[in-house]
């Protein structure tokens, strides 16, 4: 299988999609002739033209707006917020009508729209273009979240989210897209709303998704090799919808449960699996339940406060042998 | 110099005692006479003096351990000396076993008198006389124990009682694996699901419980009886266990018979006034008592019995024991020679066996020899009750309080202080009408008080 990097594997989700269906097309702040900020669009401006791939104005409200309305009309457009912090602009589009368009019609319209945007720290780019927003969205019905760490997770998925008739908010990770992985030649889907469990357990279950996903994986991996703890790593991969039965089962298994993400704890979107265990495993439970998150702080562009900010693979493992009981 | 300390034998029988506690710390001066430990027979709970001076250096026998009579428990010398190896610690009598006495057993015909009677301690009061080694099933004190919640649940799913568990997690919650640990250790113990069932239901430890059905398998009847689910659980004094087995003993095995006699005091309450007033003895209705006993024993000599089993002992001197309610528990020390006594010197001697009772300072020799106990609940309004036989006397006195009361006497109603006497007696060594007669004798004498002065 060729190992191909996490932005090549957008590129190839969306040439794939925009072949597949002439109503897909895509638009957003300097993904055309440029590429996009990250590269995640890049040669699909020469390969589909300006029709298909579009640049836009500076403008979050008119680019969630377009995209919703186009969405309505019977497009199916992939949009991007070049970062998730400028998102608040894009609000009222995504929350009020996007998400809310659907129902409020009856069903007489559908708003198969994605809203491509990354988030994350570490690049030193401090608190207004390294946020984890992804709580924000979950707290809308109507609106799906979806948050891949890996190449083959990002082509599944996003080529699944342009396929569904919901909106999804499709949350990438800025530190990622040179991050290589093995993605099948052949097409594939990734299903949404289906959890990934990346390394079975009995110790523990951890679940994460994004990049954390990523470092959880690399802390467990390391707690196996220097501690003896087995723990069960899920990365979730989709937000909304969730697969909690997936995470209830493992917990169910290991009696304890650590959460690790991102994004800042206090209102934090993993908050929402503590309590669902909480609702349906709460026997099972062997130790209280960890969130290993983000400080409650604006991220700083110190390259030290902001490493300190975010769980690193050192703390999440300290973190995860206090739950075990180490 | 190094000087040892041994298990000092403090009566005719004494062959062992428990450490009840240490007085005295390693390392502590001790002066000759200080108390270094307090101890306790199957009898009383004494203390023990330093023969010896210099510093306490070691100490073999811990609290609790039963040590047979000397052997070394300690030894004193100077500070810093060397500790020859000749002397080693003792071997503990029976290091797991709590104390037990050894004297039901035996028919003796001089037994103790530690404890007769009905239970004398009419409330609860903190327990005095330390601890023996903890009972295997004793429960902890009631406080908050933490669980997760896995560990409850997969509690409640084997049928195992949290209040078994240790925990082992953090803040001592208990989590699974201590649950897990428990039921390995639980497979090697063979169970009915009976009472597998009942110990869940009770929270009664099976790890703990001492199977009596076929190859010890742990049978209903061994976790019905093993734990009250509600109240505190108080570990045995040595003295509460001696009660226990030498009470067991004298109700299951000496065939008790009662007699009941009201007794009129209207000649003795004054006859009682006058010699307190006039004299600087306080003379109680306990010694006048005594000496009506002693009067009476004269008058029928063949109360004064012991049972030998094979024998019965005629006994020619009067010994009766009073029984003095302790903290927890009570001790039945022994008035010697009571037929040569006079009141004052009886009331005199009494007051210092009960204080020294009470203060713990008895020796064996004090409680040891009674024929006959007098147990007084007067001063608790008692007006009778029914006292059993302290075991190696022929009877026991209960003697209620002193009332007026309303009773025909010429054929007309007349008010008069009374006071209700029940006599329990072993009826393998005396009989009814030796008993009446007996009691007839103290009726007697009691209406007539001048006696007691001859």
């Amino acid at each position: 299988m060729p190992e191909i990097e996490y932005r090549q594997a957008i590129q190839d989700a969306l040439r794939e999609e925009m072949k597949r269906d002439e109503r897909v097309f895509l638009m957003g702040e300097d993904i055309a002739i440029y590429g996009g900020a990250y590269g995640a669009t890049r040669g699909l401006y020469e390969e589909f033209g300006e029709e298909r791939v579009r640049d836009t104005a500076i403008s979050e409200a008119a680019i969630a707006g377009g995209a919703v309305g186009a969405a309505m009309a019977g497009m199916r457009p992939v949009a991007e917020i070049m970062y998730m912090d400028f998102l608040t602009i894009a609000m009222d589009q995504l929350a009020n009508q996007g998400a809310k368009n659907r129902y409020m019609f009856g069903g007489k319209t559908t708003v198969p729209m994605v809203l491509r945007t990354e988030g994350g720290a570490g690049r030193c780019i401090a608190a207004q273009h390294s946020q984890s927003l992804e709580a924000w969205f979950l707290h809308v019905p109507g609106l799906f979240v979806v948050c891949p760490a890996t190449p083959y997770d990002v082509k599944g998925l996003l080529k699944a989210s342009i396929r569904d008739d919901n909106p999804v908010l499709f949350i990438e990770h800025k530190l990622i897209y040179g991050d290589t992985g093995e993605v099948p030649d052949e097409e594939y889907l990734v299903p949404l709303g289906e959890a990934a469990v990346t390394r079975a357990g009995t110790d523990v279950t951890v679940v994460s998704y994004s990049r954390m996903a990523n470092r959880s994986l690399e802390a467990c991996t390391k707690l196996a090799e220097e501690d003896g703890i087995e723990a069960e790593v899920i990365d979730l991969r989709c937000l909304k919808p969730m697969d909690i039965d997936r995470v209830l089962d493992s917990v169910r298994k290991t009696g304890r449960l650590a959460l690790v993400s991102e994004g800042c704890k206090n209102g934090n979107a993993v908050n929402e699996i503590a309590m669902r265990v909480n609702e349906f495993a709460f026997d099972y439970l062997d130790a209280p339940i960890k969130r290993i998150c983000a400080a409650d702080v604006p991220i700083p562009m110190s390259p030290t406060l902001e490493d300190a900010t975010v769980p690193n693979v050192d703390r999440i493992c300290a973190e995860i042998k206090e739950v075990v009981g180490q | 110099m190094i000087s040892k300390v041994t298990m000092p034998k403090l009566g005719q029988t004494m062959e062992k005692a428990v450490v009840e506690k240490w007085v005295k710390s390693e390392g502590d001066e001790v002066a000759k006479g200080d108390i270094l430990l307090e101890i306790t027979t199957d009898k009383a709970t004494l203390e023990v003096e330093s023969y010896h001076e210099g510093t306490l250096l070691k100490i073999f026998a811990e609290e609790g351990t039963e040590v047979p009579v000397n052997h070394v428990i300690a030894v004193v010398g100077d500070p810093g000396e060397e500790i020859p190896d000749d002397i080693a610690a003792p071997p503990p009598a029976s290091a797991e076993e709590a104390p037990k006495p050894s004297a039901p057993a035996r028919p003796a015909p001089a037994p103790s008198a530690a404890a007769p009677a009905p239970s004398a301690t009419p409330t609860a009061a903190p327990v005095a006389v330390a601890a023996a080694p903890a009972p295997p099933d004793v429960v902890a004190p009631p406080e908050r124990v933490f669980s997760s919640p896995r560990a409850r649940r997969r509690a409640k799913e084997e049928k195992i009682a949290l209040d078994c568990l240790v925990g082992s997690g953090p803040n001592g919650r208990i989590i699974e694996r201590d649950v897990t640990a428990y039921l390995e250790r639980l497979d090697a113990v063979q169970v009915t699901p009976t009472a597998r069932v009942i110990a869940f239901q009770r929270g009664v430890d099976l790890l703990k419980t001492k199977g009596s059905g076929p190859n010890g398998r742990i049978v209903k009847d061994d976790v019905a009886d093993a734990v009250p689910a509600r109240g505190l659980r108080e570990q045995l004094t040595p003295m509460r266990r001696v009660i226990a087995d030498r009470l067991t003993h004298s109700f299951r095995d000496i065939p008790h018979f009662y007699l009941m006699m009201d007794m009129d005091m209207a000649a003795v309450v004054p006859f009682r006034k006058t010699l307190n007033d006039e004299g600087d003895v306080r003379v109680s209705f306990n010694d006048i008592l005594m000496r009506a006993c002693a009067l009476a024993y004269e008058d029928v000599p063949e109360m004064n019995a012991a049972w030998l089993g094979d024998s019965i002992l005629i006994r020619p001197d009067v010994n009766i024991g009073l029984a003095v309610s302790l903290d927890k528990g009570l001790i039945v020390p022994v008035v010697k020679d009571v037929q040569t006594k006079t009141l004052q010197q009886l009331a005199l001697e009494s007051a210092d066996l009960v204080q020294r009772a009470r203060s713990k300072q008895l020796t064996p020799d004090d409680y040891e020899g009674g024929c006959l106990t007098l147990s007084n609940l007067g001063m608790f309004d008692v007006d009778a009750f029914v006292p059993i036989i302290n075991p190696g006397e022929a009877a026991i006195l209960g003697v209620g309080r002193i009332t007026e009361k309303a009773i025909v006497v010429d054929g007309m109603i007349a008010i008069k202080p009374m006071m209700t006497v029940t006599l329990s007696g072993d009826h393998r060594v005396i009989d009814g009408a030796q008993a009446a007669a007996f009691l007839k004798k103290i009726k007697d004498v009691l209406v007539e008080p001048d006696v007691l002065l001859e």
